[in-house]
């Protein structure tokens, strides 16, 4: 079956770029178009822990886990 | 199909080529998160051409809990379906039931008739949302030998209400030989063959033994098949009566140099060649038909739930294998595992960290 070559010209790109295809989240990311007031001096907090919300995907090099034995 | 460039780079001779038959595609991977263009043109080709297959990983046939996770993944799933022509569908077998559904791993489930009814229903909520006939993927994973002995009856009946098929994995199948000095014939032989549509195929890597025994297969795919998996590879084909399709998973962000891409050609040129001279396919093919049954309300075991969460938990906390083995379920037979495959269900899930 052949490929269309529209379709191989965009796969060759991609192949020669090595660009990194990593889905990209579809959430917009917000402009802040006001200038940042000066903030007044840090005040120390106790350090807080990053927790992967539920159903998050996180960074795995892109391994699959759903043979089990992965 | 991987959605990494290395990957790509590493089928285009194949593609070029017109080698490339059939694509199967994890579609549940890439929910939430935007297609590439390139990606999509060559998923919608292969769509539009009735040549793609759909592959899901997250929908945990086995969680003995319903909850919105499993509803919004059927949702999505229809959306899917909607936009994209897929020819079947596959899931794997085993539960995953931790907080964060994408980190989980799914381990298997003792057949028992609780278990049995809990994967019936999930499946028949997955035959429900699609058109396109349904089947069941082999695990790799299993705690004890008497999990590899009951897998294909436990398939077998799971699969029988609503006509659905097989994926055998030979790696998975692979890995449980090496793990517990089977032969492989010797497990292949359990699975009900003729509800095998789909052979999967793939490479993994050696895990040093916990107990200064047998390094343990796990199935990685990261490496090049296994020759005694090309070997069993021709018997197989001809065992398979029903069998329409035959896949190489390969993970994409391991073909990462031209040696690895060059080897990885070799292994798709060598199945290839095996095919070609092999009698499948068959020319004919089976119909796998939907079954319509009426709708009822989703079946659920909050004992069973407590023991799976319960389950995955004391495996990811630091317990030996002989205290999980101590533990006292009424489903699981702890008892009766291998330690050290336990120790390696360890390993896997604080490499997934399902938490």
């Amino acid at each position: 079956m052949k490929v269309p070559a529209l379709v191989m010209a965009s796969l060759l790109a991609v192949s020669v770029s090595g660009q990194t295809t990593k889905p990209v989240k579809k959430v917009k990311k917000t402009v802040s178009k006001t200038k940042k007031a000066e903030s007044p001096k840090p005040v120390k907090t106790a350090e807080t822990k990053f927790v992967p919300r539920k159903d998050t995907v996180l960074g795995t090099g892109g391994a699959c886990p759903a043979c089990g034995m992965g | 199909m991987m959605p990494e460039a290395d990957f790509v780079s590493a089928i285009l001779p194949i593609l070029q080529n017109n080698s490339v038959d059939v694509l199967e595609w994890s579609f549940d991977t890439f929910y939430d998160v935007e297609e590439p263009e390139w990606l999509s043109g060559l998923l919608d080709f292969y769509a539009e051409n009735d040549r793609l297959l759909g592959h899901g990983v997250y929908y945990s046939l086995f969680d003995a809990r319903w909850t919105s996770r499993q509803k919004d993944w059927l949702q999505k799933l229809k959306e899917e379906f909607r936009h994209r022509k897929y020819n079947h569908i596959t899931e794997h077998f085993g539960f995953m039931n931790t907080e964060n559904f994408h980190q989980g791993v799914p381990l298997p489930v003792p057949l028992h008739s609780k278990t049995l009814q809990i994967g019936k229903d999930r499946l028949k909520r997955l035959q429900d949302a699609v058109e396109v006939p349904v089947g069941v993927e082999n695990l790799a994973f299993s705690f004890s030998i008497d999990d590899v002995k009951e897998q294909g009856e436990f398939l077998e009946k799971l699969i029988e209400d609503i006509d659905g098929f097989l994926i055998l994995d030979l790696h998975n199948i692979y890995c449980q030989s090496c793990n517990f000095e089977i032969d492989m014939q010797e497990i292949i032989r359990l699975y009900p063959l003729e509800k095998v549509k789909e052979i999967h195929l793939s490479g993994g890597s050696w895990q040093e033994s916990a107990y200064g025994n047998q390094p343990v297969r796990r199935d990685t795919h990261d490496d090049d098949i296994p020759d005694e998996i090309i070997d069993v590879l021709p018997k197989a084909l001809s065992q398979c009566l029903n069998l329409e399709y035959v896949i190489i998973e390969r993970l994409g962000h391991t073909l990462d140099t031209d040696e690895k891409k060059q080897l990885f050609f070799n292994d798709f040129n060598k199945v290839k060649g095996i095919i070609e001279v092999s009698d499948f396919p068959t020319g004919e093919t089976k119909a796998w038909n939907k079954r319509k049954g009426e709708s009822s309300e989703p079946i659920e075991d909050l004992q069973l739930y407590h023991e799976q969460t319960k389950l995955t938990r004391i495996l990811f906390d630091e317990n030996t294998a002989q205290s999980v083995k101590n533990e006292a379920f009424h489903y699981f037979k702890p008892e009766n595992w291998d330690k050290e495959m336990i120790a390696t269900a360890q390993q896997i899930i604080k490499k997934w960290n399902p938490y």
